[in-house]
């Protein structure tokens, strides 16, 4: 495991027996058809330790974001409990908040007729900075998805592309020890994805020591930066290991390693 | 498992927060609505259009008793003037509130504001900020313009005025906070605001005095907090004290400390019910 140095055995998310269904029939007629509401996660757990960096992998629609919202506190788990750093985000989702930082998919999220300082003020303000650290944290938070030059432009000048980087810069302004990524790099050129990948990798988790949660459907994305990957499947984690030991355990018996497409399905399909 | 314990943050610095959480959330509103010059400008041109249309209403009604306050005579002019300034305090609440969120679920805003370290309560109060001390402004231009029409403001009690202008906002807020509870659930604001808006221009004494309507329709108006607000300013014009308006001022604080934790606890549940279903950002 390439582990950061700062990484420890201790759990910095506890995801256990998670269950989580969606009415999916809406209006009166259908409050008493079984099917009104559909399962998406079930028997859902895992454990990430700090100072870790945790891909969650799988198709469209199997559950990701909303795993991910669930540990970020923005949608609640049906039955089950999830902590992040021993705090029950049922019970105080307030002190969980201050503990993390979340990056959604959704890159609009911004006040468009603001300009990057003003809408990383804003959010900045709502994590509870204040006066300089404020301040400084913005142009940190900004240098760091490489729109440092683009902080007094205005938000809805911006490219789907720096939109994406915007909203990392939001989940990295308050420092905070977990951060949440949902796609990151979705819309991103790739060499400004490529430096994502990086900052997240070496600036966030091993020089920082940073807990890391990515979800992704790039699959060269979750081998090439995570410690370790988690695969959903059919509304579950059919399993949670290193990369390398995900690729060795099915290439027993076959005389080439197998591609990460090649796992993927067969993961997907037939599980660990 | 290793876990830090919880610091509970001082009650001064917990204070420090909140202020400057909702100094953030004025200047989002402000700079927001600052950003669009036409249509923040267009607003005093508003005013008056009114304040003309008030003033020509005016030449055709006699002044009487109904239209004043504290004994005396009032003009239909006076009359209109404190309607249409003050009822913009309630319609104000009524839309600013709803849109925000409504706006807040469009654009996904919403989402990243509730994953944030702030409490409800917090989000959707500071959010009227903005609207109020805008209507704030609105409501001193309108006087100003009403002045050159001839409004009498000489025997304003200005302590009265000031009272039940801070009541004012503080009852109708909680009206804002349940537009902003449907909001959350319908994902739309226009029937509800409109709805309330028309009942309380009919029922609420804002064109004619509650007196001339019906006596099921005088007990409906009664209830209503804009009301009683437009019965205190029109009164604090006419000189009147707190003392002379105390069953209005106590009215109007029974029902903010009924209809506030009332309409927080029903904007909880809304949230909290999206975040079970996952329609945060639904729109």
């Amino acid at each position: 495991m390439r582990g950061s140095i700062l990484q420890t055995n201790s759990s910095a998310i506890s995801v256990r027996n998670v269950e989580k269904g969606f009415v999916v029939r809406h209006g009166a007629r259908h409050t008493l058809s079984k099917d009104r509401r559909k399962n998406v996660l079930h028997d859902v757990n895992l454990e990430v330790r700090r100072g870790e960096l945790i891909g969650l992998l799988g198709a469209n629609g199997v559950g990701k974001t909303t795993l991910l919202k669930m540990m970020a506190t923005l949608t609640l788990p049906d039955s089950g409990s999830i902590e992040i750093e021993g705090i029950d985000i049922k019970k105080n989702p307030l002190l969980a908040r201050t503990r993390i930082g979340y990056c959604g998919s959704e890159d609009r999220s911004f006040y468009f007729r603001l300009t990057a300082r003003e809408n990383l003020r804003f959010f900045g303000s709502l994590a509870g900075l204040r006066g300089r650290r404020l301040q400084l944290r913005i142009g940190e938070a900004l240098d760091e998805v490489a729109l440092g030059e683009a902080i007094d432009r205005r938000f809805g000048e911006f490219s789907s592309g720096m939109r994406q980087r915007m909203t990392v810069a939001r989940a990295l302004l308050s420092d905070p020890d977990i951060i949440f990524f949902d796609e990151p790099t979705r819309a991103v050129d790739p060499i400004h994805a490529d430096e994502l990948r990086r900052m997240i990798r070496k600036d966030l988790v091993e020089d920082r020591g940073k807990t890391v949660v990515l979800a992704t459907n790039v699959l060269e994305e979750a081998w090439s930066i995570c410690d370790r990957v988690a695969v959903v499947s059919n509304g579950t984690i059919v399993c949670v290991a290193p990369p390398c030991e995900l690729g060795a355990s099915h290439a027993n018996g076959s005389a080439t390693q197998p591609t990460p497409i090649e796992l993927f399905k067969a993961i997907t399909t037939y599980g660990m | 498992m290793v876990c830090e314990r919880p610091v509970a943050p001082s009650p001064l610095t917990a204070l420090a927060g909140a202020l400057s959480k909702t100094g953030a959330i004025f200047v989002r509103d402000a700079r927001c609505a600052l950003s669009y010059p036409a249509y923040f400008h267009s607003q005093w041109i508003a005013i008056f259009v009114e304040v003309t249309i008030a003033y020509y209403l005016s030449l055709i009604v006699a002044p009487s008793a109904s239209f004043g306050a504290n004994g005396q005579t009032g003009s239909y002019f006076t009359y209109l003037v404190v309607s249409f300034a003050f009822v913009t305090f309630q319609n104000n609440a009524m839309l600013s509130f709803a849109e925000s969120i409504r706006e807040g679920q469009t654009t996904g805003t919403l989402e990243a504001v509730l994953a944030t370290p702030t409490s409800l309560s917090l989000i959707i109060l500071a959010t009227g900020l903005w609207s109020f001390t805008l209507t704030l402004g609105r409501v001193v231009v309108y006087f100003l313009l009403a002045l050159l029409f001839g409004l009498n403001l000489h025997h304003m009690n200005w302590l009265t005025a000031a009272v039940f202008l801070v009541l004012t906002i503080a009852a109708v807020s909680p009206i804002g906070v349940l537009a902003a509870a449907a909001t959350m659930v319908f994902k739309k604001t226009g029937p509800l605001a409109f709805s309330v808006n028309s009942a309380t221009s009919l029922f609420g004494g804002v064109y004619l005095p509650l007196t001339r309507l019906p006596l099921p329709l005088q007990a409906i108006g009664w209830m209503l907090p804009i009301t009683h607000a437009l019965n205190g300013f029109r009164a604090a014009v006419y000189g009147a004290t707190l003392w002379d308006l105390r069953m209005e001022v106590i009215w109007l604080l029974g029902l903010t400390a009924v209809l506030m934790p009332v309409s927080l606890y029903l904007f909880a549940r809304t949230v909290h019910r999206g975040r079970h279903d996952g329609s945060l950002a639904g729109y």
